[in-house]
């Protein structure tokens, strides 16, 4: 009869299969400050800077990779599912997941530990996703595009000391810039008909890096302490509409319309996180953490638009057409978000402790206040508090010889996010939209796999 | 047992059949949002009014002026007349768009037949004049329900505005009042006297009437506790920052339909919509929302596309949808007739029969 560790390591390789399918599964991307990064951390409220220690450190806390001398390879898969409304009816924010993945390479030098990580998100509907709205419609600016980009974080630490780790490194997120040119002939009584218009789409997509590091305190088995500081980071995108068209009912007519519109569609503030991990028992973990995130310096999503049109029209059509001298320019206005400071909490409970395994279950709480001012019509960045529950469960097997000399992690977690219900009275009463009243959940999901060569 | 060869076929499959999910996507749709009822409307089209005529018009009356309309319930009624005399020119004093109601038999209110989902056609007399201060006519209805739960009809007549009621806007309605619930004010010296017309009433929620109205070339504002006996008081309009036409002078503000509206901000909000009529003669359908029912923003465009429309009534469909009902210029023999015609915003909203 098989040992059970025997079962247990077979089916963890098995495991690791519906793993490599939800790498082709349906997934969009996700962004670690959204929904976490790793079933763990994300199962702990994400109060780790001062005890992470797996791929999600490259994350979390660049320091905590170097925080055992263990190779990690890590693939996990999240998915989270909003549910958005704005006066009752659904916003049709769309869910978001996407594959996780992690490396983690000790070494040393000198006698001086040190190791390299990996980590990001690979997105499958979208690397990068861009979304035109009008300015003045309501929108879950945190949670419609935010998610859907491609992610990947890499990171260096040291130990200089056995109590002290240093970690350093940079995020990368896609970035793009888009060009549309539109000429042709434009037929006023039937445009859709009889106009013939021809455009070309050019579409670039770049990244944008920010860096981040922090350090590690483990003052005594018991106590741990964290600092992390990540950086700022603005994703800019441009549309470029060069319009050369003539008008069928004017001869000799000619239009040169020329647009730029430059927005920042995703912006990461800055923050730093001060942590503190205590484990009384070899089975009990508490953390604590606070973030503060620089939300002050965000630059809202709205752009600026630049717009000049130049006409030659046959003489005598000024009696009935129009045209401006010139267009003004269109400029942001000032978002005045103010700063968070995010509480985090977070426990873990070894339930199984054994030589060859343990059974861990794990719970966290977030609060997260809304950095936007109440909406009252010049923008509508619709946000709302938000209360994240989340709980989560490990295994860990010990031992996975004869197959590899390691161990096995696998993790999984449940989030759940509460977004109470915030008014937003508009100021102009001929503006476009009424009073609004937004609010709303979010359910996720996720599981992570870990294996680690001692 | 499997053996190593089969556990690799099983992991393969798995991988295999996983990544024939790669590259879902989700379409990007645009939800509905609570939009402020500022327009623009879209002209509804054929196969939503049943009717083979040019964008909007949703009745056949031939030649028959239409004088404005309320939708209640399910219940369309308008104030309409049939020419009679097609020999006398018309008046050629009227502003663009004005009917010689002199060329009209006296004007009833008439219920509308539903042809369509927003077809109508004309229908039975459902109310006509009868005391001497209506002068032998009755017009521009409006609908409203009191929270007693009857259904008042206000009309205009010569002698002002009148009132009557009834269990159900189906009818029939009986008169409240032997006098008008809103009479003219004494003229000034040398002055021609003005009586009250077009009248448009909400209750709100305190239980005020807030009856809007035309008089004098402008939309005025008068109050009731009771919704029998109004008071007048201060109406006023904010100008926006870039006016319509800014060159050319607003001679008059007419044709006021108000609907009254409670956001989620706990507050309410009355919606205007009005005629703008400019010195060169042009009509525009505007927009104008107040919080206090007494101070207007307007909106700095029409509602509408095209210019010289009359007469706009509103109902709210639901909390997203609203529906106006207007008139443009259309003519009979060489007169001035008015086609009612209909749109509907936001313009994505249609209607199937």
């Amino acid at each position: 009869m098989k040992s059970l560790v025997t079962r247990f390591r077979w089916a963890a390789i098995v495991g690791c299969c519906p793993l490599c399918w939800a790498w082709c599964a349906i997934a969009e991307g996700q962004l670690p400050e959204l929904a976490g990064f790793g079933s763990r951390s994300i199962a702990l409220g994400g109060a780790v800077s001062a005890s992470v220690e797996d791929v999600s450190a490259s994350f979390y806390n660049p320091a905590g990779l170097v925080r055992d001398d263990v190779f990690r390879l890590s693939v996990g898969y999240f998915r989270v599912v909003p549910s958005l409304t704005v006066n009752g009816r659904s916003s049709e924010v769309d869910s978001f997941g996407g594959v996780t993945y992690g490396l983690v390479i000790p070494g040393e030098v000198a006698g001086v530990p040190f190791a390299v990580g990996v980590a990001g998100h690979l997105p499958d509907a979208y690397l990068g996703r861009a979304r035109t709205v009008p300015r003045q419609t309501p929108r879950w600016f945190l949670y419609d595009n935010r998610p859907q980009r491609l992610f990947t974080a890499a990171g260096l630490a040291v130990r200089p000391l056995p109590w002290l780790a240093v970690g350093f490194g940079a995020a990368f997120l896609a970035s793009n810039r888009n060009e549309l040119s539109v000429r042709g002939s434009l037929d006023l009584n039937q445009a859709e008909r009889d106009s013939r218009l021809e455009h070309q789409l050019q579409a670039d997509l770049g990244t944008q890096r920010f860096p981040q590091g922090g350090i590690q305190l483990t003052v005594n088995p018991q106590w741990s302490f964290g600092l992390v500081y990540r950086g700022e980071s603005k994703v800019e995108s441009t549309l470029i509409a060069n319009v050369d068209a003539s008008i069928d009912e004017l001869r000799d007519s000619r239009v040169l319309l020329d647009v730029e519109s430059v927005s920042v569609s995703t912006f990461v503030p800055q923050q730093v996180s001060l942590g503190a991990s205590w484990t009384p028992t070899a089975r009990w973990g508490l953390s604590l953490e606070f973030t503060w995130v620089n939300w002050g310096r965000f630059v809202s999503p709205l752009g600026s638009i630049q717009a000049d049109v130049n006409a030659q029209l046959p003489e005598g059509s000024d009696e009935f057409v129009t045209v401006p001298e010139s267009i003004p320019l269109t400029l942001p206005e000032p978002a005045d978000f103010s700063d968070q400071l995010v509480p985090r909490l977070g426990a873990e409970y070894k339930a199984v402790l054994r030589t060859d395994y343990d059974i861990a279950v794990r719970g966290g709480y977030v609060f997260e206040n809304s950095p936007a001012p109440e909406q009252r019509g010049i923008s509508n960045l619709i946000d709302s508090d938000r209360h994240t529950f989340s709980f989560g469960a490990g295994f860990r097997l010990h031992d996975l010889r004869p197959y590899v000399p390691g161990f096995l992690n696998v993790d999984i977690h449940m989030t759940f996010s509460w977004l109470p219900e915030r008014i937003n009275q508009q100021d102009s009463l001929v503006g476009p939209f009424t009073d609004f009243a937004s609010q709303g959940t979010m359910w996720g999901v996720g599981v992570t796999t870990e294996v680690g060569f001692e | 047992m499997m053996t190593g060869s089969m556990r690799f076929a099983v992991a393969l499959a798995l991988v295999g059949g996983g990544c024939g999910f790669l590259g879902g996507s989700d379409e990007f749709t645009q939800p509905m949002l609570p939009n402020s009822g500022v327009g623009l409307f879209r002209p509804l089209e054929e196969n939503e009014t049943g009717f083979d005529a040019p964008s909007g018009r949703f009745m056949s009356l031939g030649a028959v002026a239409f004088d404005g309309s309320t939708l209640r319930d399910g219940v369309f009624l308008f104030g309409a007349a049939a020419l009679v005399d097609t020999e006398t020119p018309q008046d050629p004093n009227l502003r663009s768009g004005e009917v010689d109601w002199a060329l009209f038999e006296p004007r009833r209110i008439h219920v509308g037949t539903s042809i369509a989902v927003q077809g109508y056609g004309l229908g039975e007399v459902v109310f006509r004049a009868a005391e001497a201060w209506e002068g032998g006519w009755v017009s521009q209805p409006d609908l409203v329900r009191t929270r007693e739960g009857q259904v008042r009809l206000y009309y205009a007549a010569a002698g002002g505005i009148g009132v009557a009621e009834a269990a159900d806007a189906m009818g029939p309605f009986n008169r409240i009042t032997r006098a008008p619930v809103l009479g003219g004010l004494p003229p000034g010296p040398g002055e021609e006297p003005t009586f009250p017309s077009n009248p448009s009433v909400v209750v709100d929620r305190t239980g005020r009437y807030l009856l809007y109205y035309e008089e004098a070339n402008d939309i005025r504002l008068a109050i009731s506790d009771t919704g029998l006996s109004f008071e007048r008081v201060t109406l006023t309009f904010l100008e926006p920052e870039e006016p319509l036409e800014p060159d050319v002078l607003e001679v008059a503000r007419e044709g006021p339909s108000a609907v009254l509206i409670r956001t989620v901000a706990k507050r309410e909000v009355v919606r205007l919509y009005f005629e703008s009529i400019r010195a060169n003669g042009r009509r525009y359908l505007m927009f104008a929302g107040s919080d206090d029912a007494s101070t207007f923003q307007r909106s700095e465009l029409p509602v509408m596309d095209e210019p010289n429309l009359l007469g706009p009534s509103a109902t709210l469909l639901d909390d997203l949808t609203t529906l106006l009902h207007f008139a443009g210029t259309a003519t009979e023999n060489d007169v001035q007739v008015r086609a009612p015609r209909v749109a509907v915003f936001p313009e994505g909203v249609t209607f199937t029969q």
